[in-house]
């Protein structure tokens, strides 16, 4: 177990940077998900953690040593693919062992070693399998059992669940979180899933464009997004576009494209007149409430069921979509087609300078 | 439906033409084979194996059958050796000439085995460029002679068959996926051990394929064994070809022929046989 460090790690293919100086540090036995959308970089830079790629600057550090010059090999790294990657001409135990065959450890010992991995997956049963008579959620395990049998000192997953259906996505990363505090490894996993992300990760790194965006807890992420970007792609938000009428510090009015004045927490720096996009969380929202400050109209478009919650879909009438979620009890059934009152709180909405059109992802 | 039939009548008769250019023949052979040369071309009429005998019990001719398994075995193993790596950086080259070379391949194939092999007996020859180099690097001690032997056949058919012994081993390889070799050096092996346990099993068929293919074509190799060997190396097909053309022998020619076409389908199907054999002890799910 060792900790991760970035610094300034950059690569460029030609003229084209993918991954744009990035330093952070990983803590020992963190797991540490790398999110953000396709061609952000995340890849790029856990390649270069793995050492398949030479980074065109930077270091990465693997327990405070350099490894820039280390072959993947020597770097003591265990690596979960895409596609498993499993060794077909070899059996489940096999392909358990084949780190502690490759790093000398003798018969007898790589055996029991094995054997306690597959009952750490729960396939003890399994061991004597060719990996083509496994189910896809099986393969996964075998494939984290191969990474985690030599005790690596770093735990690489690629995007490993990408090619599970929904459920069993979901039951691995259960799995998966717990057997990672049992073993507790140093992680990085990478995802482009952000419900992946919160459910798994001690911290997420959000990449964009092969920048860090921000780093944070899931919750703070979801809380306390720093940029639009963020707002935008972890979690659902509602986007209001407007202009600040009046500042005072953190708190503003800014008078929405629709014609309603709202309160709003300012998120960096904005000054009057200067056009805005106010983020508001779809559970935040709520219909015909006396208390609320903010008050927008919208006409319901669109009502769907998700099982333990409801979500309202609204238009407003300059094009804009609201979306309100709802606990199941906590609504009517019926709310007619009318056009509405939403409320929402002035501290629950944060506005970002700039327009909406620069978010993208 | 009626598409899929239409192919099948297709294929049907692409095999029956197959079957009556290659097996009818085989049965002329077969059924010549059986009657004793009378000389002048003449063949008697009861069946013998007279033939056999001789050619079976004849040391000449055994060795003749000897010289020619061991070149065409050499042959397929030295293109099997040139080929597999070039196949291999083929396969991992990430640039948009492979198409280009893998066509370029493929019309090099194309040439006539005849401007093949003149090609190489200039190469090869005590005047050629090779020779000489050698001749320098040895200080002058050394003029080898690489033409009219064996070695000189053997280059030959490693030059007829390396082309698709590459687009062969190509077409293996490329269908294991770089990530298992990823996956390999990762979890800690080195090039030599990814190569033993992943690689090379996983390109077995491929390999064992290419160098059937090789070798049959070896077996049957004409032009290279008569051009390169310039009357020294008596192989097989060059040995029926006098037979048939000076002793006008055609009884005798024919038993060669059955012999050769026999030689080379049992060295296929052992060959064949023992790779199923030994996926069975050891199975290999998936290819």
């Amino acid at each position: 177990m060792s900790s991760v460090t970035l610094e300034r790690l950059a690569k460029k293919y030609g003229q084209v940077e993918v991954v744009k100086g990035v330093s952070t540090e990983i803590g020992e036995g963190e797991l540490i998900v790398l999110l953000g959308p396709s061609g952000c970089g995340k890849t790029t830079i856990l390649r270069m953690i793995a050492g398949f790629i030479e980074p065109s600057s930077g270091t990465v550090l693997i327990g405070g040593k350099a490894v820039n010059k280390v072959p993947p090999r020597a770097r003591d790294i265990g690596m979960v693919f895409q596609d498993y990657a499993l060794f077909p001409n070899m059996s489940v135990q096999d392909n358990v062992a084949f780190g502690l065959v490759e790093r000398g450890v003798p018969r007898n010992v790589a055996l029991g070693r094995t054997q306690e991995m597959l009952k750490l997956i729960q396939m003890e049963q399994f061991g004597e399998r060719y990996p083509t008579a496994l189910s896809g959620g099986q393969q996964q395990r075998v494939a984290l059992a191969r990474a985690l049998a030599y005790e690596p000192r770093v735990l690489l997953m690629d995007e490993p669940l990408g090619a599970l259906d929904q459920k069993l996505r979901e039951d691995m990363q259960r799995d998966f979180s717990l057997i990672q505090r049992k073993v507790a490894i140093t992680t990085v996993f990478v995802t482009h899933d952000q419900q992946e992300a919160m459910a798994l990760a001690d911290r997420i790194i959000v990449m964009n464009a092969g920048r860090i965006e921000q780093i944070g807890r899931p919750q703070e992420l979801y809380d306390s997004p720093s940029t639009l970007f963020i707002a935008d792609f972890i979690g659902r938000s509602n986007k209001l576009k407007g202009h600040v009428e009046h500042i005072t510090g953190e708190a503003a009015q800014i008078r929405l494209e629709g014609g309603e004045t709202i309160g709003a927490k300012v998120v960096g720096t904005a000054r009057e007149g200067q056009n805005v996009v106010c983020v508001v969380r779809p559970e935040r929202l709520s219909i015909g409430g006396v208390l609320e400050a903010n008050k927008i109209s919208a006409r319901l478009a669109k009502r769907s069921f998700l099982g333990d919650a409801v979500d309202y879909i609204f238009e407003r009438q300059s094009g804009e979509q609201i979306i309100l979620r709802s606990s199941r009890s906590a609504m009517p059934e019926s709310i007619g087609q009318d056009t509405l009152e939403i409320g929402f709180e002035p501290r629950d909405t944060l506005c970002f300078p700039g327009s909406a059109s620069t978010v993208q992802g | 439906m009626s598409v899929k039939r239409n192919y099948d009548i297709a294929l049907a008769i692409a095999l029956a033409i197959s079957v009556l250019l290659f097996l009818v023949p085989q049965f002329f052979f077969l059924r010549e084979s059986l009657f004793e040369s009378l000389g002048m071309g003449m063949s008697g009429d009861t069946l013998t194996l007279v033939n056999y005998r001789m050619i079976l019990t004849d040391t000449y001719y055994l060795e003749v059958f000897w010289r020619t398994f061991v070149i065409s075995a050499a042959g397929a193993g030295a293109a099997l050796l040139l080929g597999y790596p070039t196949a291999y950086w083929l396969t991992r080259m990430r640039s948009r000439f492979v198409s280009m070379l893998i066509i370029l391949l493929l019309v090099s194939s194309f040439v006539s085995i005849v401007v093949k092999v003149l090609g190489l007996s200039m190469l090869l020859s005590s005047q050629g460029p090779l020779s000489a180099i050698i001749n320098v690097l040895s200080l002058g001690q050394w003029q080898p002679q690489m033409l009219h032997n064996d070695f000189a056949v053997g280059v030959g058919l490693v030059q007829y068959t390396l082309p698709l012994v590459v687009m062969l081993l190509f077409g293996v390889i490329q269908t294991i996926p770089e990530s298992f070799e990823e996956a390999a050096i990762v979890h800690g092996a080195t090039d030599w051990r990814l190569f033993r346990r992943v690689i090379l099993p996983l390109s077995l068929n491929g390999v064992l394929t290419a160098g059937l293919i090789a070798f049959n074509m070896n077996m049957g190799a004409f032009t290279s064994a008569v051009l390169l060997g310039g009357g020294n190396v008596l192989t097989v097909p060059v040995l029926i070809q006098q037979t048939i053309i000076l002793d006008v022998d055609y009884p005798l020619a024919a038993t060669l022929a059955v012999l050769l076409t026999s030689v080379v389908l049992l060295i296929n199907l052992a060959l064949v046989f023992l790779h199923r054999f030994s996926a069975i002890r050891q199975p290999r799910s998936g290819s």
